[in-house]
């Protein structure tokens, strides 16, 4: 129930409910009287589990914290975090022993974080040893380890996006295209994406919605699109807290497998239409119905993506039996047999069983559960899909199970085509891409933006640059370090011009402007732009109509590269002037964002999110090079990080890869995220940790991140 | 090109390229319609569980309906309260385009919330009508609990075919931020009531064949479900439960509608052909689906958010800017406030154009207004400084006699915004005994 990973800031925790606690509803959510229980952490049991062999170190917890961690807090902490007024309404002073720690493990993650990222303590006072944060850390991730599985995250049911509803329809109706229409695909067609070889092409041509229309390859008409699933703050779309169901959406989802199923088109590109739909001619009446019964005995498990009941098999069958009795005609019948079992809930929501959790060995029947649980929840992720047909074989084999074949499994699948998902679903969401799509820079303050009529603002192209340069780094299963810092990109004409790339020096001849959708393989000759930092969809997507924010592009940083999202501004802010101050519409950004920072409340935060902004201050509000402001004064690009000093985005990424840990264990997360639909918990850490340990030592593979998370227990538990 | 980027050209596409249905293209008699809920009225439903609201109906034997209209972002308060309060008040400049319905609004002041620690721009929607106490994370985050409308809706809505209907006008395309900052209406934690934001889509289920369901499915799909209930835990069960309560409500839905739909006749309504890209256009034409709604008792309760809270698109304010501004971030420099202003105004415009609509409906005696409490206003008082007192609330129509109209109600500082919200529910016939933080009614606001 605590929602927050393990980069949570303090200003949200400062509540005035019991932060141990979490509320949970004892009955129907849908009645407005429900009564609330409050259920508590259970502390009394983590005494029993820190038995003798989970102990690391050979002192017991209860005197490692009073010899250890009680002294480290009076000596570095207490100072200012002490009582309910202590700085940032974080009260560390009220943990007298050992079992104080267990309520509220964190607030300690989240202190230990502070202090190895060197912000805590401040400055200008006295600093821990290395040896005391080892202490320190050991004993916070040894508590934290000894809890592990007591918090079981909430519900196992949760209803298919609107991204996992397509792709699911797509595979189970084995359709030769898409056939929705869904912005977020950015690109819509596939013939440059060829993962098994391990290479992207030099060149893409990138036919998107987003350039024109004609030249759509997906959607049928008639068919309406599902309404967009929302991410939730700092996570992604497909997390369980954000999928509800409303009446209203239940009646899209009938209304569109009745549009699909009679839209002629559907019919022509589905791979299963002749032999479920078609009864064989010169068949007799009971031979239709045999065919029905096994079609639909043969496509349940596919569309409940998991073993069926006779019973169930039966539920359907029977309804085809009174529609073909009514109608007479064997299609229709089919179509609303079918149009039923794609509103049913087994199809609608994601179903994650659980292996009986017994002394005994489990059962053949829970293994075989929790071997379609993990076919799930392996497609899920890297296809944002069901399973096909040999992951469905793997589990009825029970091979999901074991590591070794689900290596092999991870292997094959990245090779598949349908990984791309994970780049447009997880990675444009992580990268907050389609933020780009909405940009709407001032037109008389830039109208370069608009100065070709004919063609999309150069955001659109910003985009598919992002998509294509994250597809890469997949494909070719390079460090995911190419992220912050990378020497090649993928551009048309029209974005080299933007970002001043000579076309004849980077591919020695210059292409047509107006075939934008051409992207072609550059290297950059310097290092100011590469990496997701720089590139102009974060640019501009992170600027006002009329000018740069420092502060969103900051805070862009702390959230997308260090999984550490600035807590929003608080209520009651102090406005931005003084009486007898400086006239603020006169100062450039840099200078009233300094008057900002004045303020102590805004300072605590502002002091970390701003500099990172300063540092990008050479790229103007639209994504273009520039020396000075429009005033004609020259800009100041010295940011900083963690207190060090830089100037401008090259050195900015040198300092973020100088402490590459603290970027691997952030993508970490957010994979990690995606990958179990759920935010993190604190209880995670001890093994997101053991995971960036092991990415690291395999140089940072973008598939070692993928097979951690897959191999991580975390996702197999 | 460039249309195409800023309204989802995908969506619209889609509808364009599909033959008008019947439904749609029927041309009617306009506003002179029969109404259609006084044959209908048998009078158990809905007058009964009106009873309690105490005053004379101002309109004999007619439904009270109860809309509620959000602005985002909070509103600059120096130029929209009045100084005067009582009968006398005066209509400062964001207040002026409500002159010529001085007579049918209440304006209120000095009504506050308490701000829970966290989002305050999340808070300020999603929680301003919970019933949720403000310091109970009920979702594990934020006081997000069934609100005032789905309290309201459970009850009055039972006598027409939606118990309740959700419209905003967020057509964005990118429309990635979470839920938390594009929802008033909320049927319990973690549980928004969808709104919709394309007006042909509306129209289609309101009075097209959008949500026709086969009864011979919707019995399969409902025994697969209890099947399924039986194998879960209780978090799945809840989260089943939200699949159940909706099956209900569409059966319900369609029997209604069944019997409705004899009723109504032609509607006099032109289906647009894409949501339009000017922010007016767009409020107003989703406005008139409400009012339309309610004219043919479609439903008694209804929300219409304007825009999201906090959200960064910039949008064209038509008539007030020449170009694309961004509402929240010009209400955080307080050297706009002049131009923030100007879009307060604006919204009231709207608001002034759907309460003109409602007055000239004619309805028994009187007009659609009269039966009507609608409510403009928004979570946040001052938007640069998220401050959650001193919040914006204007009330246009009577609820059908139950308040007097036509005043400036200062209401004594530090008054629960909660206690209007115990007086909605009252004027609707709804008891309740507390709602979120209220300490009663508000005072002096029904005789």
């Amino acid at each position: 129930m605590v929602l927050l990973g393990g980069t949570l800031w303090l200003q949200s925790r400062t509540a005035p409910v019991n932060q141990a606690s979490v509320f949970q509803r004892a009955s129907s959510s849908s009645r407005a009287t429900t009564k609330l229980t409050r259920v508590k952490f259970n502390s009394a049991s983590a005494a029993s589990i820190s038995s003798p062999e989970n102990e690391s170190a050979s002192t017991k917890p209860d005197e490692r914290f009073k010899k250890q961690v009680r002294p480290f807090l009076e000596n570095f902490c207490l100072d200012c975090h002490t009582g309910e007024d202590g700085e940032s309404g974080v009260d560390l002073d009220q943990f007298l022993k050992h079992e104080d720690v267990e309520k509220d493990l964190e607030i300690w993650l989240h202190a230990l974080e502070q202090i190895e990222q060197g912000s805590m303590p401040p400055d200008d006072s006295d600093q821990p040893s290395k040896r005391q944060v080892k202490d320190l850390t050991e004993y916070v991730l040894s508590t934290i380890a000894s809890r592990a599985g007591e918090d079981q995250p909430l519900g196992r049911l949760r209803r298919l996006n609107r991204v996992e509803y397509e792709n699911t329809i797509r595979d189970l109706f084995r359709l030769s295209r898409n056939c929705f229409n869904n912005p977020a695909r950015i690109i819509q067609t596939n013939d440059y994406f060829k993962p098994m070889t391990g290479r992207m092409p030099r060149y893409v041509l990138a036919v998107s919605h987003f350039y024109n229309s004609h030249r759509r390859h997906s959607d049928l008409p008639g068919v309406s699109n599902l309404p967009v699933d929302p991410p939730v703050e700092h996570g992604f779309a497909n997390d369980q807290e954000a999928l509800s169901l409303s009446p209203l959406l239940l009646e899209n989802y009938f209304d569109i497998s009745t549009a699909l199923l009679n839209n002629s088109e559907f019919a022509e590109i589905s791979g299963l239409w002749d032999s479920m739909f078609i009864a064989a001619d010169g068949t007799t009446r009971d031979q239709q119905i045999s065919h029905a019964h096994e079609q639909i005995s043969l496509f349940l498990p596919r569309a409940f993506r998991r073993t069926t009941t006779t019973k169930e098999n039966e539920r359907y069958q029977l309804l085809f039996d009174s529609e073909f009795a009514d109608s007479g005609n064997f299609t229709e019948a089919m179509k609303t047999t079918v149009s039923a079992i794609l509103v049913s809930p087994n199809f609608l929501f994601r179903r994650e069983f659980l292996p009986q959790e017994t002394e005994s060995q489990p059962d053949r029947e829970s293994e075989l559960a929790a071997n379609f649980a993990m076919a799930n929840r392996l497609s899920y992720f890297l296809w944002a899909s069901m399973p096909d047909d040999e992951l469905f074989q793997a589990a009825r084999e029970r091979r999901l199970t074991k590591l070794a074949s689900l290596d092999r499994q991870v292997d094959r699948m990245l090779d598949d085509e349908r990984v791309k998902s994970l780049a447009t679903d997880f990675g444009m969401q992580w990268l907050k891409v389609q933020k780009a799509a909405s940009a709407l820079p001032d037109k008389s303050k830039f109208p370069e933006y608009y100065q070709h009529e004919q063609m999309p603002p150069p955001a659109v192209s910003m985009m598919i640059e992002q998509l294509l340069f994250f597809e890469a780094i997949m494909v070719e299963n390079r460090s995911i370090l190419e992220f912050i810092s990378s020497d090649f990109a993928f551009l048309n004409r029209q974005l080299m011009d933007w970002y001043q790339v000579n076309p004849k020096t980077a591919l020695g001849y210059t292409p047509k402007l107006e075939n934008f959708e051409d992207f072609f393989r550059i290297k950059w000759s310097n290092r100011h732009r590469g990496g997701v930092i720089s590139s102009g969809a974060m640019l501009v997507s992170t600027s006002t109509t009329t000018r740069t924010s420092p502060v969103y592009r900051g805070a862009w940083v702390l959230d997308v590269i260090f999984n550490s999202p600035p807590p929003p501004a608080p209520a009651d802010i102090p406005p931005l002037e003084s009486a007898d101050g400086p006239d603020v519409t006169k100062l450039n950004v840099r200078e009233k964002l300094a008057i900002h920072r004045e303020d102590a409340a805004c300072a605590s935060c502002h002091d970390r999110i701003d500099p990172m902004g300063f540092a990008l201050e050479m790229f103007d509000g639209v994504g273009r090079w520039r020396l000075n402001y429009e005033t004609g004064e020259p800009i100041d690009l010295t940011g900083s990080l963690n207190g060090e000093p830089f100037k401008g985005s090259a050195l900015f990424k040198n300092a973020i890869l100088k402490d590459k840990t603290r970027f691997v264990r952030a993508f970490v997360e957010h994979t990690l995220k995606y990958a179990l639909g759920r935010q993190l918990h604190y209880s995670d850490e001890p093994e997101i940790r053991r995971m960036t340990d092991e990415i690291e030592k395999a140089n940072c593979r973008f598939r070692s991140v993928i097979k951690q998370v897959v191999g991580s227990e975390l996702f197999r538990r | 090109m460039l249309a195409s980027l800023k309204n989802s050209p995908v969506e619209s596409r889609d509808e364009i390229m599909k033959p008008i249905s019947r439904r749609t293209v029927l041309r009617g008699i306009g506003a002179t319609i029969a109404l259609p809920w006084l044959e209908a009225m048998s009078g158990a439903v809905s007058l009964g569980s009106q009873a309690s609201a105490a005053t004379t109906p101002l309109v004999a034997g007619v439904p009270k309906r109860l809309a509620f209209m959000y602005i985002p972002n909070g509103v600059i308060g120096s130029k929209w309260f009045p100084t005067k309060t009582g009968k006398n008040f005066d209509l400062p400049e964001s207040l002026q385009p409500l002159a010529k319905f001085q007579k049918d609004i209440t304006v209120i002041s000095g009504l506050d919330r308490t701000y829970l620690t966290g989002e305050p721009h999340s808070q300020a929607g999603s929680c301003w009508l919970t019933s949720a106490k403000p310091n109970e994370r009920v979702d594990g985050v934020n006081a997000i609990d069934i609100t005032l409308d789905q309290v309201i809706a459970r009850q009055v809505g039972k006598a027409t075919p939606f118990s309740s209907i959700e419209l905003s006008c967020n057509s964005f395309l990118d429309n990635m931020e979470p839920k938390i900052f594009d929802a008033i209406s909320w049927y319990g934690p973690g549980n928004d009531a969808k709104s919709q934001n394309d007006p042909r889509k509306v129209f289609k289920r309101l009075f097209g064949d959008a949500g026709q369901v086969k009864r011979s499915v919707l019995d399969t799909v409902l025994s697969d479900a209890r099947n399924l209930e039986q194998s879960l835990g209780v978090d799945d069960r809840r989260k089943l439960d939200e699949y159940l309560t909706s099956v209900r409500s569409i059966e319900e839905r369609l029997a209604k509608q069944d019997d409705s739909k004899g009723r109504i006749g032609p509607i006099d309504y032109t289906v647009p052909e894409e949501i339009p890209t000017n922010r007016g256009e767009y409020i107003r034409m989703m406005g008139d689906l409400m009012v339309l709604a309610f004219q043919t008792d479609q439903t008694r309760v209804a929300s219409l958010m304007v825009g999201p809270e906090r959200w960064e698109t910039p949008q064209l304010y038509d008539g007030v800017f020449d170009k694309p501004v961004n509402h929240h971030v010009m209400t955080h420099d307080t050297a706009q406030d002049e131009r923030v202003a100007k879009i307060d105004q604006f919204h009231v415009e709207q608001y002034a154009y759907l309460i003109n609509r409602l007055k000239t409906m004619r309805e028994g005696d009187g007009s659609l207004l009269d039966s009507c409490s609608f409510v403009l206003g928004s979570g946040l008082g001052n938007g640069a400084r998220h401050s959650y007192e001193q919040l914006p609330v204007i009330i246009a129509g009577s609820g059908n006699g139950s308040f007097e109209t036509g005043r400036h109600l200062a209401a004594k500082k530090g008054t629960r915004l909660a206690n209007l919200w115990m007086s909605m529910a009252n004027v609707m016939g709804v008891e309740l005994d507390e709602f979120a933080d209220s300490t009663g009614q508000l005072s002096g606001f029904t005789s």
